[in-house]
């Protein structure tokens, strides 16, 4: 039965196997809430999904806020609680799911079938930081909102626009895992998880819930470290050396990618980050950054990051 | 012996039900190939069989092209309170359906409409589900069944995104019954299943009741059989070809062979279950086995049964065909990898059927098939077609009465309080925020008529000289299309020309249309005179929302059928100049059409080569030259030549 706080379990996100890069840069974001988000693009089944929920209840304690695509702008920017005023003939306002995101992750599934009025509302919000509605007879003004946007698309439906894809800081392109081991093991734990859910004895599970406790408080110990880390001139030049190999639109890239190499060391539990924590996360801010709108990341582009990672070592030396 | 083949494919589905009911994240099946009322009847025996398992009775929720988001998710009713009346959100069965198990059923896949396509995509297979509709907030774990029918002919036009939501696929255990059937014994079944008065309630079999029985057990206790890590290696070897996008069909095929092992009461989910599991599925694709050895699957999935007799060739799967009439062979735990490794080396062997048929069947879909589609117009006739909802309105334009009443309904007891020193407070009070207009379906704003005359096609590439207008008007506007055939050999009346409409470019009836040899007679007058009144009715008649029509016409003008004559249906008279000139008025009948734009392909005919040019003045249509095929010939000789040294030349 449908209740509007049901808490409903999904699986431990330590059960999660492969999919090693979805994982790093949902991380990088928690650690970094100044990225701005993570779009997950790829293949269907591949469970985008599954994991963003798991990250979201080690994260936060909790599953993300969801935005469904048949969400009405009512519910997304908040408006009258409607069973009050039909019970009781009060007016009471009822928060919006950007109201709820405060301070977490707002999640959008099958984010390019969400409706271009939608869009418009959720790109106001986060590019701002500012939540305001006149509408309704509704006078919320200037409210501060700060979410971290996770949206998972199948690109096979339909693309982005460009103003939507440049809000989220990081993108990963997910593809099925093509390693029979990594295979046999994701469906060994998938049919081991669905097996202890309707039994009292869980000793996988909670041993994964345990050590999703950890990481979390590991993911905790870096978003502190994080804090402490700043954007030096060698960082900033090793950011801007590869957004200029990739002719990328703006400056966000390099300011991302410089904000996800942070998070990366402070991950790694390094005080400073390195050339090579750029070069781990440059795919991800630049991937939907291109010039000509591809969002797809080829041979080509793996070699470009190579020859930067050679001149860098060149200067170096 | 042909009864006990049938039984064995119906037990066979059986069997699927009852697994998908213990397995909850086996949520849907798709039924390819089935007729309405056949698959009604798979949806009741499957409700017998959850009512059973579930120890509750199973609700029913019937998705078509006609289901809106209100249908779905649920809408605002006025019931009745003492004198007055209240009005409350009432949540749909999809939101709310208690303890009960729910069963969804989609009578056509292909002809779902968009918002339900969505909530499919959003809700199967998905451990959570949210609403946010209308100050409505609710979040749920959603746990329904799912049974979906579809022609395999036309999965093309389904969205690959929602039928890989369907984990499950089964041909329908009748089909081979049914494509025995004459034509006229087909139709005569299908009248007789549209009798409402028929009952398609069927009482489950005893051995169902049991398997049913057992299977409520199973849930009871929450024990599942134990995938071992054979079965895993099973699971993956099945699918070493091709490895598919996702883990979807690898996780069905490994929870299907674990429900048939808990079935089973085995405590581990051996090789053996993952094989029979495939064999239900119909997958067999890189696990090629051989002929030699063939058992009945009805015996195969008894686990007493272990003696390969070699003597039977029946179909093994629900999913196979009836030219495919081969089966695995139930193997002991130590033939099992000789047959399987033995499997990729040995040649003349075979392969069954494919269940996944979606990854080659052409694509026959909007390009982003889950989206409304695309409505280009310089028109203010926008979007007046059927209404799927209502929206706050920005003018007075296509206001919903009923949607703006309750808009304000819900608003009336805080109205009446703030009006209660009034003499009138009783009364209903409508505000302008309440407004609501219609959304409707977009409808096509343009269309393409096509003539094409059969007669005058031979060694032209008329093709190329169509496909301009098909690609790069008619899909790119989203047109309607008309096809008039003319003079086609398999015209059931050759005195006419016959006229075939289609919603777009997509459907499959348009190729069905443009394919056709030349027939014996030339009834261009009829099929001018088709294309004019096609035109008048797109365009002046009704709630049409065309705007804009253009008629290619393909022919050499030389038409040999008096339009009377296609008329009447009787030829009475030999053929001579006024069949032409009867074409010839037709044609100009259509230049007076307004916003008809019109095209006339000229095949460049060896004889009578001014009469396209004649017909194209009379329709005040520009030209386009269809090119003519180079004989083959002339390759063939070049490719004779002796091949030339450039030493001799320099």
């Amino acid at each position: 039965m449908a209740t509007s706080n049901q808490e409903i379990k999904v699986m431990p996100y330590s059960m999660m196997v492969g999919q090693e890069d979805l994982k790093l840069a949902l991380e990088l974001a928690f650690i970094a809430p100044k990225i701005g988000g993570v779009l997950l693009s790829g293949d269907r089944g591949t469970g985008k999904s599954t994991l963003v929920r798991a990250f979201g209840v080690i994260a936060n304690q909790k599953q993300p806020i969801t935005l469904p695509i048949n969400a009405t702008e009512d519910r997304v920017v908040g408006g009258w609680d409607m069973q009050k005023i039909m019970k009781d003939s009060t007016f009471e306002r009822k928060e919006g799911l950007l109201e709820q995101a405060n301070k977490s992750i707002l999640y959008i599934d099958e984010v390019n079938l969400l409706d271009d009025r939608i869009v418009n509302i959720i790109l106001d919000v986060s590019s701002t930081g500012i939540l305001t509605v006149e509408q309704e007879g509704q006078d919320e003004k200037n409210k501060q909102i700060d979410f971290c946007l996770v949206g998972t698309m199948n690109p096979s439906e339909g693309g982005l626009r460009p103003q939507l894809l440049d809000r989220f800081g990081l993108m990963v392109e997910v593809v099925t895992e093509q390693d029979e081991k990594t295979r046999s093991q994701i469906l060994k734990n998938v049919l081991l998880y669905e097996s202890e859910r309707f039994v009292d004895s869980k000793p996988l599970t909670n041993t994964a819930r345990e050590k999703d406790r950890q990481k979390a408080s590991e993911l905790l110990k870096a978003r502190e470290l994080f804090k402490s880390h700043v954007v030096d001139d060698k960082l900033a030049s090793v950011c801007a050396k590869v957004a200029q190999a990739f002719n990328t639109e703006g400056h966000r890239a390099d300011y991302i990618m410089a904000l996800a190499a942070m998070a990366h060391a402070s991950l790694m539990d390094r005080k400073s980050p390195t050339a090579e924590d750029v070069l781990r996360v440059a795919r991800f801010a630049l991937q939907h950054r291109q010039r000509g709108g591809s969002l797809t990341w080829n041979e080509e582009r793996e070699l470009k990051v190579k020859k930067v990672k050679e001149e860098l070592n060149l200067s170096a030396a | 012996m042909e009864k006990m083949i049938q039984s064995g494919r119906e037990e066979d589905f059986s069997k699927v039900l009852v697994v998908a009911t213990i397995e909850s994240s086996l949520q849907g099946l798709l039924v390819i190939d089935t007729t309405e009322k056949d698959l009604l009847k798979f949806a009741d025996r499957w409700m017998q069989i959850l009512a059973i398992a579930r120890n509750a009775p199973c609700r029913k929720l019937t998705l078509n092209s006609a289901t809106t988001e209100d249908n779905l998710w649920g809408y605002f009713s006025i019931s009745r309170e003492g004198e007055g009346s209240r009005i409350d959100w009432k949540p749909s069965l999809l939101v709310q359906h208690g303890n009960n198990p729910l069963l969804v059923v989609i009578p056509d896949l292909a002809r779902l409409s968009l918002p339900a396509i969505r909530a499919c995509v959003t809700l199967l297979d998905s451990e959570c589900a949210t609403l946010q509709r209308n100050g409505i907030d609710l979040k749920w774990q959603p746990r329904f069944w799912c049974i979906a029918g579809c022609q395999s002919d036309r999965l093309g036009e389904v969205s690959p995104h929602l039928l890989d939501r369907f984990a499950l696929r089964c041909k329908s255990p009748y089909l081979q019954e049914l494509e025995k059937l004459s034509p006229i014994e087909r139709f005569q079944r299908c009248d007789r299943e549209l009798d409402p008065n028929l009952d398609i309630a069927v009482e489950l079999s005893e051995n169902l009741r049991e398997l049913a029985a057992r299977s409520q057990v199973i849930i009871a206790n929450g024990v599942r059989s134990v995938i071992s890590d054979e079965a895993i290696d099973r699971v993956q070897a099945y699918f070493t070809k091709k490895i598919p996008l996702g883990m979807r069909r690898l996780l069905t095929l490994a929870r299907l062979a674990r429900g048939l092992a808990s079935l089973d009461n085995e405590v581990s989910v051996s090789v053996s279950a993952v094989d029979r599991a495939a064999r239900l599925l119909g997958i067999s694709q890189d696990l090629v086995l051989p002929t030699q050895t063939i058992i009945p699957m009805v015996e195969a999935i008894s686990p007493d049964v272990s003696k390969p007799k070699s003597d039977q060739k029946i179909d093994p799967s629900p999913f196979s065909s009836n030219k495919a009439q081969i089966v695995e062979q139930v193997v002991n735990s130590d033939d099992e990898k000789q047959v399987f490794s033995s499997a990729k080396v040995e040649s003349d062997l075979e392969v069954l059927d494919n269940p996944y048929l979606e990854d080659d069947s052409p694509a026959m879909r909007e390009l982003e098939p889950l989206k409304l589609p695309m409505v280009s117009s310089r028109s203010p006739r926008v979007g007046f077609g059927h209404p799927i909802g209502t929206q706050p309105a920005t003018n007075l334009e296509d206001i919903s009465l009923f949607g703006t009443v309750m808009e304000a309904a819900k608003f009336q007891n805080y109205r009446n309080h703030l009006s209660r020193f009034n003499q009138d407070s009783s009364r209903f009070r409508i505000w302008l925020t309440d407004l609501r207009s219609y959304r409707r379906v977009p409808m096509p704003q343009y269309q393409l008529i096509c003539a094409i005359d059969f007669t005058c096609l031979q060694d032209r590439l008329w093709q190329d000289a169509l496909l301009t207008h098909l690609r790069d008007w008619a899909y790119v506007n989203r047109a309607s299309i008309a096809i008039i055939r003319i003079g086609a050999k398999d015209a059931v009346e050759p005195l006419r020309s016959q006229v075939v409409q289609a919603r777009n470019l997509l459907a499959p009836e348009v190729f069905k249309a443009l394919e056709g040899e030349a027939g014996v007679a030339t009834p261009l007058a009829h099929g001018l005179d088709l294309a004019g009144r096609t035109a008048r009715a797109s365009l002046q008649h009704g709630r049409s929302q065309v705007v804009r029509v253009r008629l290619v016409v393909l022919t050499d003008g030389r038409g040999n059928i008096p339009l009377q004559a296609s008329l009447d249906g009787v030829l009475d008279r030999p053929v001579s100049q006024d069949e032409i000139d009867d074409a010839l008025t037709a044609a100009r009948s259509l230049f007076e059409i307004p916003r008809l734009e019109i095209v006339l392909l000229d095949p460049q005919p060896q004889f009578y080569a001014e009469l396209p040019q004649r017909l194209a003045d009379e329709l005040g249509a520009s030209v386009e030259k269809v090119e003519i095929k180079q004989p083959l010939v002339e390759i063939e000789a070049m490719e004779t030549l002796e091949p030339i040294s450039l030493g001799e030349g320099l």
